[in-house]
């Protein structure tokens, strides 16, 4: 579905991607696990066209985005949840859910998909009316993830979900992020630090370290790599 | 009875200045240092405008105020063109370097003015000596002011009451956000920097068409400019109630310092003063995010909408 072909990307003078190559197939959740610094976050903003200053080929469906714009790859389907909750604060959680919305023109779709958000976090529905930057960290990730799924995303980049909130909250929020996958068919392309619950939810697993794959495989046996357990697991 | 038509006037113009530099600042968050230049932009077009007009002799088929009409648009459209040229190179810039580069573009436009000599350099375009020292047939009164005044505000209310205002606020709230949700952020940028700079246009239009009838490029310079910014910080990014009572009330105050000679000669220091003050004592302006005009306007939409049903 995703093909992601020798990528490199510049920060000016400075290369953050040396040249990654990966893939995700339809149905999947990939994580990308790292340390500060490895390139987990360009990766998914060059993905989603938010960093331009990039060599070798990105192609979503068989088609090359390269040269689209965000808003442009957005529109394909592949929708980005930053890091840090990228929620609009000033607007209400109703509002914001409907700005999720912004690339499909029937707007009863977009009511209903709300609708369906609401059943996902239960939460989100409590607090509707409420402006965004006033909910907790926990419910702005929701929030966030939630506005990604209002768009009837193909694939849903989600960028360090578990930044910032208490480990009961994460897995909540992870639990969420299976059943998403499962129950509504979304391709997940995740990127986290924490490495555990990241290769326990997920099919397949890619080790970035200061912008290379130095390691890659089922998420089930990474998790006993010697490699691994000692690098990002603390064992 | 003059002397408070003057005021009103002025009044009018500058809550249009400031309502319409609030859309560009602080509702859509394109902090905009050139609003002056649409402002005189649209001063300088009206007064050849109305110079041409006269010279054909259009008068005498067109009633007046159909003419006024006419050269309040017309100002409005170029100070819009211009606009929609300069927002392509400048709306790539963020922040402190967009700020610099509007400031420029007044800039520009001043000197340009000074050094043009059909229009007038730096003496100014006076339309008056261009007529013979008569007035043109049509000019500005108390009506048209606060007919555009009344315009200009339900406009920008109900762009902010439509999605169009929503996608504005979230541009605002946070770019990288609204770029992944697929809102092509420079198509909203640019009409709303267009929208805000045709009606600084009107402005002009009706500020240098109401008893003065000639522009000069310091009327439009960015010092003078700053004083609408202040209104707009004075009454609260974001609001439209707070940016109408900062022109009134900054009006009235700067019309009384006008008196005392020591402030008239620095009114930048007072200017300057006035921001630190507000910047310690109420960041977020008068009114903040609170916007009863925006609530009384749509209450009365909804009332005119239950109706229809």
């Amino acid at each position: 579905m995703l093909v992601i072909e020798g990528l490199k990307s510049y920060y000016g003078k400075i290369m953050a991607l040396k040249g990654i190559s990966f893939n995700v197939k339809e149905g999947e959740i990939i994580s990308i696990i790292g340390s500060n610094g490895a390139g987990k976050t360009t990766t998914l903003r060059v993905i989603s066209g938010l960093l331009r200053d990039i060599e070798g080929n990105i192609s979503f469906m068989g088609k090359s985005i390269v040269k689209f714009k965000p808003y442009e790859i957005a529109k394909l389907g592949i929708i980005h949840v930053p890091e840090g909750r990228g929620v609009f604060p000033n607007l209400t959680v109703y509002e914001n859910l409907e700005i999720g919305g912004y690339t499909i023109k029937d707007k009863k779709r977009v009511k209903s998909n709300i609708e369906k958000v609401y059943e996902i976090f239960p939460r989100l529905l409590e607090r509707r009316y409420q402006k965004a930057g006033t909910l907790s960290g926990g419910e702005q990730q929701m929030l966030a993830i939630g506005r990604g799924l209002i768009a009837e995303p193909k694939i849903l980049l989600l960028d360090e979900p578990s930044l910032g909130l208490a480990p009961i909250v994460v897995k909540e929020i992870f639990k969420v992020i299976k059943k998403i996958n499962r129950e509504d068919k979304v391709t997940i392309l995740l990127v986290e630090q924490n490495a555990k619950i990241s290769m326990e939810i997920s099919e397949r697993t890619y080790v970035l370290e200061t912008g290379l794959v130095v390691k890659e495989g089922i998420s089930s046996q990474l998790i006993n790599d010697d490699f691994v357990k000692k690098a990002y697991l603390g064992l | 009875m003059i002397f408070f038509e003057n005021i009103l006037v002025n009044i009018g113009i500058m809550i249009i200045l400031a309502t319409s530099l609030n859309l560009i600042v602080g509702i859509t968050g394109i902090l905009s240092l050139g609003h002056y230049a649409f402002f005189g932009i649209g001063a300088y077009s009206s007064i050849l405008l109305t110079f041409y007009l006269h010279s054909m002799q259009i008068i005498n088929y067109i009633p007046s105020f159909v003419l006024f009409f006419l050269v309040i648009i017309f100002g409005g459209i170029i100070a819009g063109f211009f606009s929609y040229i300069i927002s392509y190179p400048v709306l790539k810039l963020k922040g402190d370097y967009l700020a610099v580069a509007t400031l420029g573009f007044n800039e520009i436009f001043k000197s340009l003015m000074e050094n043009i000599d059909f229009f007038g350099g730096a003496k100014g375009y006076s339309l008056y000596t261009k007529l013979g020292n008569t007035e043109p047939y049509f000019k500005t009164n108390l009506i048209w002011v606060y007919i555009f005044v009344v315009l200009t505000i339900f406009i920008i209310v109900r762009i902010m009451k439509s999605n169009y205002g929503r996608v504005l606020l979230a541009i605002r709230d946070d770019e990288i956000a609204s770029e992944s949700v697929g809102i092509n952020i420079a198509k909203y940028k640019t009409l709303s920097f267009v929208i805000g700079s045709v009606m600084a246009g009107f402005a002009g239009v009706l500020f240098v068409m109401y008893d003065r009838f000639y522009a000069t490029p310091k009327d439009f310079s960015f010092l003078e400019g700053i004083s609408v910014l202040l209104m707009v910080v004075f009454g609260g990014l974001g609001s439209i109630t707070g940016s109408v009572i900062g022109a009134i009330t900054l009006t009235l105050i700067l019309q009384l310092i006008k008196i005392i000679p020591f402030l008239s000669r620095h009114q930048i220091l007072f200017y300057s003063f006035l921001l630190i003050l507000m910047m310690i004592l109420k960041p977020q302006g008068l009114f903040g995010r609170l916007d009863t005009t925006q609530n009384f306007i749509n209450k009365i939409f909804k009332k005119i909408d239950r109706k229809e049903i």
